[in-house]
């Protein structure tokens, strides 16, 4: 159960980010630039106070002309009245590509610094979302590994009393073969033995099922999965993180043998 | 090859306090010896064996086999000691839920011994002990003096260097001390030695070792075996 929920809180957490790293890609900060003075030349000064500031990526620059074309492409056959206006009444702008790493509070204070520049009137910037986002995949990975490691514990607990049962049941044998000369270290070996295989076979049994439930899985499984938990099949978790999802299953096992194998 | 030097061994009481098992026990058991000792249940016969096997450590002086003071051992060397050793315990465990020939086997095989060699080995010293019809019972099946017999065996199979046994017979039936002294001088002819401690005074004689005699923790003056 726990590989089983560490598995799927990973694969889910590589989900949301990766659905949240398609959203950032097309994230921008529009910051609106008033006329100086009649003036319609690009801002050099605004332009290279915006560069340099801390978690921009990238700056463009759409002049009024540029602005108002974009417009029309985007009216289409309505873009007809904006020809009847006396002046043009897009104004120009810089739209900031945020750094990809910038979280929700500095894109904030992204967002105060640009309004603070010179010929700047004011910034646009749909980041509601973002600070949602941090706290979903925050509760996701403390919550899900946080269920993980108490299954895991659990797990630990009920493997160290079937290993601590096991021992009393083979007391008997265990107190002739001492007295027979036979080392201890071979006489733990069948309880150490019987703890990793309790708890590999429950890791097993984890990760199969997170692997029904991964993209590559069984067709089947989409439907169901849908149908049950409304989500869809979990991104297929890299080699190494099953290897070592596994390996803690194993070293539980070893842990059980130890705490259980004591009388 | 088990030297006794001043060796007394203490427990404590339930209530506080402390009873004296042994008490300034000297001996000497030398190579291809069968030392009988003899005393009544309480004397102290169990725990002056057990400090022989390891089980018990001496309160004042020192058990010495070959050379070496038993309670001075590390786990692995005690356990090393042990495999030279054949030891029937009082209360002996039996393994109730496997055969009479699995409770042979399964220690030789624990030990290192191949399959068909632990087979070979424990139905020849079933046979010996008269248990070789018995071979595929539990032991819950088996008499006492039959049980007693079948720990023997066990500890006989080994091919010990030294054979360390607790009460091997239960009573003093005239066929069971044979069975059992046939057992143990075979043991000691093979090129053993042998400590037996017993309640039944007849099986000194029957095994002609020598008698030691343990009244109250204390070692009486040797006598004579027979």
């Amino acid at each position: 159960m726990a590989a089983l929920v560490g598995g799927a809180t990973l694969a889910g957490e590589r989900a949301l980010s990766a659905a949240v790293a398609g959203w950032r890609a097309d994230l921008r900060l529009v910051a609106v630039l008033r006329e100086a003075g009649g003036r319609r030349d690009p801002p050099e000064a605004t332009l290279a106070a915006a560069r340099a500031l801390r978690g921009v990526a990238g700056v463009r620059y759409v002049s009024a002309e540029l602005a108002l074309a974009e417009l029309r492409g985007v009216l289409g056959p309505r873009a007809e009245a904006i020809g009847r206006l006396p002046s043009n009444p897009v104004p120009a702008r810089l739209e900031i590509t945020p750094a990809a790493d910038l979280d929700a509070a500095g894109l904030a204070a992204l967002q105060q610094a640009l309004a603070r520049l010179p010929r700047v009137d004011e910034v646009q910037a749909a980041i509601g979302w973002v600070e949602p986002a941090e706290r979903v995949a925050r509760g996701l990975r403390q919550g899900g590994l946080a269920l993980a490691a108490l299954l895991a514990v659990i797990g630990l607990a009920a493997a160290i009393g079937a290993v601590a049962r096991a021992r009393r049941a083979g007391e008997d044998e265990t107190a002739i073969l001492r007295l027979a000369g036979v080392g201890e270290t071979r006489l733990a070996v069948p309880l150490v033995l019987g703890a990793v295989g309790l708890t590999t076979l429950g890791t097993l049994l984890g990760l199969g099922a997170l692997l029904l439930a991964s993209q590559g899985g069984p067709a089947a499984a989409g439907p169901w999965l849908r149908a049950v938990f409304g989500l869809g099949p979990l991104p297929l978790l890299p080699l190494r993180t099953l290897a070592m999802l596994l390996a803690g299953g194993v070293g539980l096992g070893f842990l059980a043998a130890l705490g259980g194998g004591r009388p | 090859m088990v030297e006794f030097r001043g060796v007394s061994k203490l427990f404590g009481r339930p209530g506080g306090g402390r009873v004296e098992a042994l008490s300034d026990v000297s001996f000497e058991v030398k190579p291809g010896d069968v030392v009988v000792v003899v005393g009544p249940s309480g004397a102290g016969k169990s725990t002056l064996l057990r400090l022989v096997t390891g089980e018990e450590r001496p309160s004042r002086g020192a058990v010495l086999v070959d050379g070496v003071a038993v309670a001075d051992l590390s786990a692995r060397r005690l356990a090393r000691l042990r495999r030279t050793l054949g030891i029937v315990s009082q209360p002996g465990r039996l393994l109730d839920e496997c055969t009479v020939t699995e409770n042979l086997t399964r220690v030789l095989r624990a030990l290192g011994t191949g399959r068909r060699e632990a087979r070979e080995r424990a139905a020849t010293a079933l046979g010996d002990a008269g248990l070789a019809a018995m071979r595929d019972a539990r032991p819950a099946e088996l008499a006492e003096g039959e049980r007693r017999r079948l720990l023997l065996a066990r500890a006989l199979a080994t091919r010990p260097r030294l054979l360390v046994a607790d009460e091997p017979v239960a009573r003093a039936d005239p066929a069971e001390l044979a069975a059992v002294a046939g057992l143990v001088r075979a043991a000691v002819r093979a090129g053993g030695t042998a400590l037996v401690a017993t309640a039944v005074p007849e099986l000194a004689p029957t095994l002609q070792g020598r008698r030691l005699e343990l009244a109250g923790g204390r070692l009486c003056p040797e006598a004579p075996a027979g």
